[in-house]
């Protein structure tokens, strides 16, 4: 193993800091001092590779989470050190296992606490032998997160201090007009209040003359009624809290190599947090409703001026796994649903976009939403002030009303659209579209006007200024409202001769706060997916 | 007169001990030098306690990382007269990688360092469908996005598929059983990662007669 060393800048301040430890440990068994030096790059790296969630935390103390995909944990990290740390200063550990005979006698997790595999569970109630799949995170409070998983379709409820998995309570709606609780089969029987650490998001969608994304007509299916047309959820996507409400969206992917879903899904639940633990209950007077178009992936809260709740939808529409073009199957819309009445009150079309998985980002102004893209290297984006009229939706209109100027009497909301998007510069190192089909994902400013978006081939963000107008009622011009002011990389490209080096970024956020005077360091932190999973910081406002 | 600032005492202070720091450097060097202890305490694959032993304590310590390639400071520590020191809770660096302590003024030695090894553990089953119970084709998330799946009949251990990990995407393997496997299916089929040094993970294990 013997090989040269060569030792990394900034190690010559060691003898200074070591200097300083000499004075202040004295040897005695107390606590030792550690000192922390700040590697290069400014990455906590982790086992797995592609981080599938990435959140900062609420509260304001310079906190986030991420998800660990393989062996799936969720780690608190503190943003103030460089490289980020864990909050915890103990073992973070996996899910409880547990043996499941019917599942080949192995140990399977046992994720929502039921006290069974969920595995187990899942093959007994006739769905194989399904284990929970991470998927995206978003913060409920400073020390409770939700993590949406798919296979074993659910909410997770996770402390991100030490990981450990939290207690909701769940109750079942009674049978009503429009609920039933045979199509909720996770669930537990009506009338009985069960603690459990996540929440089942696998349910029976009914509606007659649906057709899947390939064109297939959607008859009965055998997990639900036999006398309803209609399909069970599957693969829980987005989720987010809005006021007493979470909101998850299923993307209900059939198969993934023909771009083929059912149609997409929003679950409204109920969300109590005057009890201890907080109550959930999917929402008894309509639970779910259907997206305006296959593969819903995340879901933003927005709230109007006139301080009306808003869920805004991403869908993506069906998109295929693989490398290339022409991956992008359907269109493309962020669907607007009133939180309060639980309907789908406005859709915006965006066409053959492709639309990322990141939550769509909101400027400080509340003006511009924009969301990042799943196969190729642009942005897309709508004017909010399009859903200003406090009245949109509650006329005697056919819901939901399309923002594209289609429709008299409403704006069009459609700022960077599928046929019309924001471009992003390419990195001249990085790799050819043949051979990596990048995404994208962005965050914008709380304090300024602007913004970063990240490149998952080419390893760069694109650094965003924004200039819109005061007044909401002027309109948007597409050429100068987002603007790029550079292009900084931050990770190699994902090339062949970068194997080894932090590369294939996702997830990026803004770090919440003034730099420079509410925080020091970096300002902008990113996830990575390759040579495994880590977050990383990065200087972009604050030198 | 001018008081003396407190700052400049203790760094008086400091650089007196840092003196008697300095002259006691001949012993540690003549002292067996700071061991760590395995890194046996993971959590989630991920995450170890990185502590170990110090015959010449009490004296400083450098904790550095191995990455495969070149050494990075990480942390400094003095270790206690009981011998013992612990950095703290670490993440492990990545394959291959690890780390060594080391005196303060002395390098790392990559003949010393403690390997970070994580168990290869099972892929991960992301989607099969169309069907739960007929599937066709399989979506399979490994634990490393490198080397290769290969599929088995569980019964017989007869290799049935190989498909690479293409870290473009996104370490996603999607195994189509329909294109490439032969019927009659085997009951129960074993996934499989399988690294380039050989290693190999424990077997994904799917039913696919219902």
């Amino acid at each position: 193993m013997r090989r040269a060393i060569r030792y990394r800048l900034g190690a010559s301040i060691g003898l200074v800091v070591a200097s300083l430890l000499a004075c202040e440990g004295d040897g005695s068994d107390g606590a030792a001092p550690r000192i922390d030096f700040a590697p290069t790059p400014d990455c906590i790296r982790f086992a797995g590779g592609f981080p599938s969630g990435f959140t900062t935390l609420p509260g304001g103390a310079g906190e986030a989470a991420v998800v660990q995909f393989i062996p799936t944990v969720v780690l608190g990290l503190s943003l103030d050190s460089e490289p980020p740390r864990l909050l915890s200063d103990s073992a973070i550990p996996e899910f409880p296992e547990l043996v499941c005979s019917r599942c080949g006698g192995l140990l399977r997790v046992d994720s929502d606490s039921d006290g069974i595999a969920d595995a187990c569970r899942s093959d007994e109630l006739g769905f194989s032998c399904l284990s929970p799949v991470a998927g995206s995170l978003f913060a409920l409070e400073p020390t409770r997160v939700a993590l949406s998983t798919s296979s074993y379709e659910q909410l997770l409820f996770i402390d991100p201090r030490d990981g450990m998995l939290q207690p909701v309570e769940l109750e079942t709606p009674a049978p009503g007009a429009s609920f039933d609780p045979a199509d909720w089969p996770f669930w537990p029987p009506s009338g009985i209040p069960t603690i459990r650490s996540g929440l089942s998001t696998r349910a029976c969608v009914y509606a007659d003359g649906l057709l899947d994304s390939l064109g297939d007509p959607i008859g009965p299916n055998r997990f639900c009624s036999p006398d309803r047309n209609g399909f069970v959820t599957r693969f829980t996507a987005g989720a987010a809290r809005i006021g007493d409400h979470l909101l998850v969206a299923t993307s209900n992917l059939i198969r993934s190599s023909r771009a083929q879903f059912a149609p997409g899904t929003l679950l409204l639940f109920e969300y109590d947090t005057g009890s201890d633990p907080p109550r959930v209950r999917p929402r008894a007077d309509g639970p779910i409703l259907l997206t305006s178009g296959y593969n819903p992936t995340t879901v933003t809260p927005y709230t109007t001026p006139s301080g009306r709740a808003l869920a805004l939808i991403g869908v993506s529409g069906s998109i295929a796994l693989g490398t290339g073009p022409d991956l992008v199957r359907t269109d493309s819309a962020i669907d607007v649903v009133d939180v309060a009445m639980g309907r789908l009150i406005a859709t915006i079309p965006l066409g053959r976009a492709g639309l990322g998985f990141s939550p769509i980002a909101i400027d400080s102004n509340r003006r511009v939403g924009l969301i990042g893209a799943a196969t190729r290297r642009a942005l897309f984006g709508i004017d909010l002030a399009a859903l200003d009229d406090p009245l949109l939706g509650l006329g005697p209109e056919a819901l939901p009303i399309r923002l594209d100027g289609s429709v008299s009497g409403y704006p069009d909301a459609r700022l960077y659209s599928g046929d019309s998007p924001l471009p992003l510069p390419k990195r001249s190192t990085g790799p050819p579209d043949s051979q990596c089909t990048t995404q994208t994902s962005v965050a914008l400013s709380q304090i300024g006007p602007s913004g970063v978006a990240s490149d998952f081939c080419d390893g760069t963000l694109s650094i965003l200024h924004l200039d819109l107008p005061a007044d909401r009622t002027a309109s948007l011009d597409p050429g100068t409202a987002v603007t790029i002011e550079r292009l900084q990389a931050v990770t190699a490209p994902l090339v062949d001769d970068a194997t080894g080096l932090v590369r294939a970024i996702d997830r990026v956020v803004i770090r919440p706060g003034r730099p420079g005077v509410d925080f020091d360091g970096p300002d902008v932190h990113f996830t990575a997916g390759l040579p495994e999973g880590a977050v990383c910081g990065v200087r972009i406002r604050n030198p | 007169m001018r008081r003396s600032h407190p700052k400049s005492l203790i760094g008086l202070s400091c650089l007196a001990v840092f003196g008697l720091a300095v002259t006691a450097r001949s012993d540690d060097r003549e002292a067996p030098g700071p061991r760590l202890d395995p890194l046996e305490d993971f959590a989630a694959g991920s995450i170890a306690r990185v502590v170990g032993t110090d015959p010449g304590a009490p004296r400083n310590l450098v904790l550095w990382l191995w990455d495969g390639a070149e050494f990075s400071r990480v942390a400094g520590t003095r270790s206690r007269r009981s011998g013992r020191f612990d950095f703290g809770i670490r993440t492990l660096p990545g394959e291959g990688g690890g780390f060594d302590v080391a005196l303060e003024e002395q390098p790392p030695d990559p003949d010393r360092v403690v390997l970070a090894e994580p168990p290869l553990i099972a892929p991960m089953l992301v989607s099969g469908g169309p069907d739960f119970d007929h599937p066709i084709e399989l979506v399979i998330a490994p634990a490393i996005p490198r080397g290769e799946l290969r599929v088995y009949d569980r019964r017989t251990r007869r290799l049935l598929l190989r498909a690479p990990v293409d870290p473009h995407d996104r370490g996603r393997v999607t195994l189509d059983l329909a294109e490439h496997l032969a019927r009659p299916w085997p009951e129960t089929i074993s996934i499989e990662q399988v690294l380039e040094d050989g290693r190999r993970s424990p077997g994904l294990i799917w039913r696919l007669a219902p």
